[in-house]
C-alpha cells in the first residue's frame, strides 16, 4: 500500500516570519539603548523609553523572541527531515507558535512598564513565566513526539542538541523563576542573597549554554553539512563533543561571580570547568569548519555558507575568550567592564546571529517552495553589513572594556587611585559612538534580509506552495520503539 | 555488550532524554546544594535587619527601574575595589535581598556602600536629572519618581509576602507601614534606600587579612 | 564546603571522566562506521531541490 505523507512546513514558515520580525525589533531596541548611553537625554524623561527599562527588552527580544523563534522553526524543520516523518501533534505545534508569540509580546510590553523581576535574562514577571513554561512543555511534546515516530532508526546528532536545549532550558527556567507573587505585577523570589545569585547565574550561564549554544549547535549540525553538500567531517567526534559539552557546561556558571561573596571553592570549581569547556566547544567548531573541506569554493558565491563559516570562526573565538575570562586574574580586570559586553556580542552577533541567518537562508527557499532566495546580491550585502557592524561593535567594546579595567585599578605611587570613575566614562565615550554605529549596520542588514525573505515568500503569501512529500524509507523490522505508521 | 547498551541511547528517545536530564543536573546540584544547606545554618548578623517599610519601597523602586543593569552592589575582594568603594561585600549583607542586586556591569559606579556619601539633596537632584550635578554623566533622569506616591497597602502586602518566605517581619512592623510611608514619594523612598546601602550592614571590624591583590597592585 | 560533599563531588567528576573515555572508545570502535556514515548523509536527503546549485543549473539549461 502506497502512503503519502507531507512535511509540515506551515509552522516552520510562521516561525521564519517571526524570526525576521523579532530580529529587527530586538536589535533596533538595542541600537536605541546604545544611543541612550551616548546621548542620555534620548529617554525624554519617559519611563518606558529609559535605558534601564528597555535593556531587558533588547536582551529578551534578541535571545528569546528572535533566537527562540528561529530555534523552534529550524527545530521543527530538522526533526522532520532527519527522521523522515512529519510532525507529531501538528495542532499543538501551531499552538506553540502562537503561544510563543504571545509570550514575547507580553514580556516585551510589560518589562518597559516596570513589571520585572530584575533578574538578568529572566526579567519577565511570574505570569509570563508560567506561560513560558506551558509553551515550552508543549514544544518538548511536539519535538519528542516527532522523534518517537521517526523512520530513521538512529537519532541524528542535531536532534540530540535540540533535545538537550529543550530539556535543560525547561529545567533552568522553572528552577530560577520560583517566586511568590504578592500582586499581579510583583513577586519575590524564594531565594535570597548569595543563593539567589548562584541560582541566577547557574541559570544565566546555562541559558547561554543551552539556549545560545546547544540549540544553535543543533542548527549548525544540520545546516552546515547541508549547505556544504558534504557529510559532517566526523560524526563520531560530534557524539563525544555532545556528552562532554552538556555535562561540563552546567558546572561553569559560578565564573560570573569571581571575587564576590560567593564561597571561594564554588568560584574555583567554576573556573576549572570553564577551562575544560574549551575542548568540546572547539571540537564542535572544528567539526563544522572541517565539513567545508573540499567545498571551500562554494564560499565565493554562497552567502549562506559565508555566514556559517564566519559564525563558526566567531564561535571558536568567543568560547576561547570566555574560557580566558573565567580565569580569576583575567576576570578581575574584565568583570563589570564593557569587555563583558564585547564578549557576549561576539558570541551573539558573531556566532548566534550568523549561524541563524545562514541557516535561515539555507532553509527559507526550501520551506517557501523556491529554488533559491529571491536575491543573491542582497544576501551578499547583508553579509558585509553584518560583518562590518560586528567588527565595529566588538572592536569598540573590547577597547572600552580594557580601558575601564585598567583605569579602575590604576594606582599612584602612594597607593591612592589614579582615576575617578567619571574619568573612565569620559575616556570610553567615543567607543560608545562606534558601538552604536556598528549596531546600526547590523540592523540594516536584518532589514535587507527581511526584504529578501518577503520576496522569496511570494508563493507562500499567495498560498500556492506544494507540500513536500516525506521520502519514506524501507521499514526497519526490529526498531524499538517501532515507527508509527504513516497517515495520509 | 556494553557497546550495545550505549547504542540503545542513540536509538531510544526516552532514554536519551533521561540521560540528558541527569547530565545537565549534576553540575548545578553540586554547586547549589551546599549553598542551600549553608543558607539555613547562617543567620543574619545582628547588624543586618530586614528592610523597614520605606527602604523596602525604595528597594522595589530600584528593582523596578532596573538600576542593576548599570550599577553593581558587590564590592569584590580586590585592592583597587576596596580602595574605591570600601570594605568588600560579604554574603551576610544580602540575606534579605530578594532578588539579589549584585549586578554584572558598571556603566556607573558600585553602590554597595553608597549610603551617607552624598546628601539627600544631592541624590534628589541627581535622580531628577543627573547632569545637574555631574555634567558628563550618561545616566538617564528619573523625574517621574517625584510625583508617584507610595501605596501603604501595597507595601503591607509585600511585607506579608516576604514574611511567608521567611523574613522576620512582626505584625507591629506591618502595622507601622501607613505611618512610615505617609506622604512619601517613590523618590523619597529610593533616596532612603540608597542612603542606607552599606550603612546598616557594613562589617564592623575590618579583617586584618589583606584582600586578594592581583587586581590592585600597580 | 563539608568534607563529605567534597569527596562526593570528586567521585562524581571521576565517574564523569571514566564515562567520557568510554564514550570516546565506543564512538571510535569500527563497528559503527557504516551507521555513522549513513547518519552523516542525512542532511543531504532533503536535496531534491538544492537551493543554490539548482538556480545555476536551470539557468544554464535555459540558456
Amino acid at each position: 500500500m502506497q502512503v503519502i505523507e507531507y512535511y509540515d512546513d506551515k509552522v516552520v514558515r510562521l516561525f521564519l516570519l517571526a524570526a525576521a520580525v523579532w530580529g529587527i525589533v530586538g536589535m533596533s531596541v538595542g541600537v536605541y539603548a546604545a544611543a541612550e548611553l551616548m546621548w542620555p537625554a534620548l529617554n525624554f524623561d519617559i519611563p518606558w523609553l529609559t535605558f534601564s527599562r528597555i535593556r531587558p527588552d533588547h536582551t529578551f527580544g534578541v535571545i528569546f523572541a528572535f533566537g527562540g523563534s528561529a530555534l523552534m522553526g529550524t527545530c521543527y524543520y530538522v526533526v522532520q527531515r532527519t527522521g523522515h516523518t512529519r510532525l507529531a501533534l501538528p495542532r499543538l505545534a501551531e499552538l506553540t507558535f502562537w503561544g510563543w508569540q504571545l509570550v514575547c509580546v507580553l514580556a516585551m510590553t510589560t518589562m518597559p512598564l516596570g513589571i520585572t523581576q530584575s533578574k538578568e535574562y529572566a526579567e519577565p514577571e511570574w505570569f509570563v513565566d508560567i506561560l513560558i513554561a506551558v509553551v515550552w512543555v508543549s514544544f518538548g511534546a511536539v519535538f519528542f513526539g516527532t522523534l518517537a515516530r521517526r523512520r530513521i532508526r538512529h537519532i541524528y546528532v542535531a536532534n540530540w542538541y535540540y533535545g538537550a536545549f529543550i530539556i535543560a532550558v525547561g529545567l533552568l527556567h522553572i528552577v530560577n523563576n520560583i517566586a511568590l507573587p504578592v500582586s499581579l505585577t510583583k513577586s519575590y523570589p524564594v531565594y535570597s542573597g548569595v543563593v539567589d545569585a548562584m541560582v541566577e547565574w547557574w541559570y544565566g550561564h546555562n541559558a547561554v549554554a543551552f539556549f545560545l549554544t546547544a540549540g544553535f549547535l543543533g542548527m549548525m549540525y544540520y545546516f552546515v553539512p547541508r549547505q556544504a553538500q558534504q557529510p559532517l567531517w566526523s560524526y563520531r567526534f560530534s557524539i563525544v563533543n555532545f556528552w562532554a559539552l552538556i555535562s561540563v557546561y552546567m558546572w561553569a556558571g559560578s565564573h560570573h561571580l569571581m571575587y564576590t561573596a560567593l564561597p571561594d571553592w564554588v568560584q574555583s570549581v567554576g573556573m576549572a570547568f570553564s577551562l575544560v569547556l574549551l575542548m568540546p566547544s572547539w571540537g564542535s567548531a572544528a567539526n563544522g569548519l572541517f565539513t567545508f573541506n573540499g567545498s571551500w569554493a562554494r564560499l565565493k558565491n554562497d552567502a549562506a555558507a559565508k555566514f556559517m563559516v564566519m559564525s563558526l570562526v566567531f564561535y571558536a573565538a568567543a568560547t576561547f575568550e570566555g574560557s580566558m575570562m573565567a580565569i580569576k586574574t583575567v576576570n578581575s580586570l574584565s568583570h563589570y567592564t564593557d569587555w563583558t559586553i564585547a564578549h557576549v556580542h561576539s558570541g551573539s552577533i558573531g556566532w548566534v546571529a550568523m549561524i541563524t541567518i545562514g541557516s535561515l537562508y539555507a532553509m527559507a527557499p526550501r520551506a517557501l517552495g523556491q529554488p533559491a532566495m529571491y536575491s543573491q546580491k542582497a544576501m551578499e550585502v547583508h553579509f558585509w553589513l553584518h560583518i562590518m557592524g560586528l567588527l565595529m561593535y566588538v572592536g569598540s567594546m573590547w577597547t572600552a572594556g580594557v580601558t575601564e579595567g585598567v583605569m579602575w585599578r590604576a594606582t599612584n605611587a602612594d597607593g591612592s587611585l589614579t582615576y575617578s570613575f567619571l574619568d573612565s566614562l569620559i575616556a570610553i565615550r567615543p567607543m560608545y559612538l562606534i558601538r552604536w554605529m556598528g549596531g546600526v549596520l547590523v540592523v540594516s542588514g536584518m532589514v535587507v534580509m527581511a526584504w529578501n525573505l518577503w520576496h522569496t515568500a511570494a508563493d507562500a503569501r499567495a498560498r500556492i506552495i506544494k507540500p513536500i512529500p516525506v521520502p519514506i524509507p524501507e521499514p526497519d523490522p526490529d526498531q524499538i520503539p517501532s515507527p508509527i505508521p504513516a497517515v495520509s | 555488550m556494553a557497546y550495545r547498551h550505549f547504542e540503545a541511547i542513540e536509538k531510544n528517545v526516552g532514554l536519551l532524554g533521561i540521560l540528558i536530564a541527569i547530565m545537565v543536573s549534576i553540575g548545578g546540584l553540586a554547586e547549589i546544594t551546599p549553598l542551600f544547606m549553608r543558607a539555613h545554618e547562617v543567620r543574619a548578623p545582628s547588624g543586618v535587619k530586614p528592610y523597614d517599610p520605606l527602604r523596602l519601597a525604595g528597594r522595589d523602586v530600584y528593582v523596578r527601574e532596573g538600576c542593576y543593569l548599570c550599577h553593581s552592589q558587590m564590592i569584590r575582594a580586590l585592592r583597587a575595589e576596596t580602595e574605591r568603594y570600601g570594605h568588600y561585600s560579604i554574603a551576610e549583607e544580602s540575606v534579605y535581598d530578594r532578588p539579589f542586586q549584585w549586578g554584572s556591569k558598571r556603566t556607573g559606579p558600585d553602590l554597595a556602600r553608597i549610603g551617607g556619601k552624598y546628601s539627600d539633596q544631592w541624590h534628589v537632584l541627581h535622580l531628577m536629572n543627573p547632569r545637574q550635578v555631574v555634567p558628563q554623566s550618561n545616566m538617564p533622569g528619573y523625574p517621574w519618581l517625584a510625583t508617584a506616591r507610595i501605596d501603604a497597602q501595597d507595601i503591607q502586602a509585600r511585607m506579608r509576602g516576604l514574611r511567608k518566605l521567611g523574613d522576620p517581619y512582626s505584625d507591629a512592623d506591618i502595622a507601622s507601614v501607613p505611618d512610615a510611608v505617609k506622604d512619601k514619594t517613590e523618590l523619597d523612598a529610593l533616596v532612603t534606600y540608597l542612603q542606607g546601602l552599606g550603612i546598616r550592614n557594613e562589617p564592623t571590624t575590618m579583617p586584618s587579612a589583606t584582600p586578594a591583590t592581583d587586581g590592585g597592585e600597580p | 564546603m563539608s568534607d563529605w560533599w567534597g569527596h562526593l563531588t570528586g567521585a562524581i567528576i571521576v565517574v564523569m571522566m571514566v564515562t567520557f573515555i568510554c564514550i570516546w572508545a565506543w564512538a571510535w570502535s569500527g563497528r559503527h562506521r557504516r551507521t555513522f556514515s549513513r547518519m552523516a548523509e542525512l542532511p543531504m536527503d532533503d536535496m531534491a531541490a538544492p537551493t543554490v546549485s539548482t538556480k545555476i543549473a536551470t539557468r544554464k539549461s535555459g540558456a
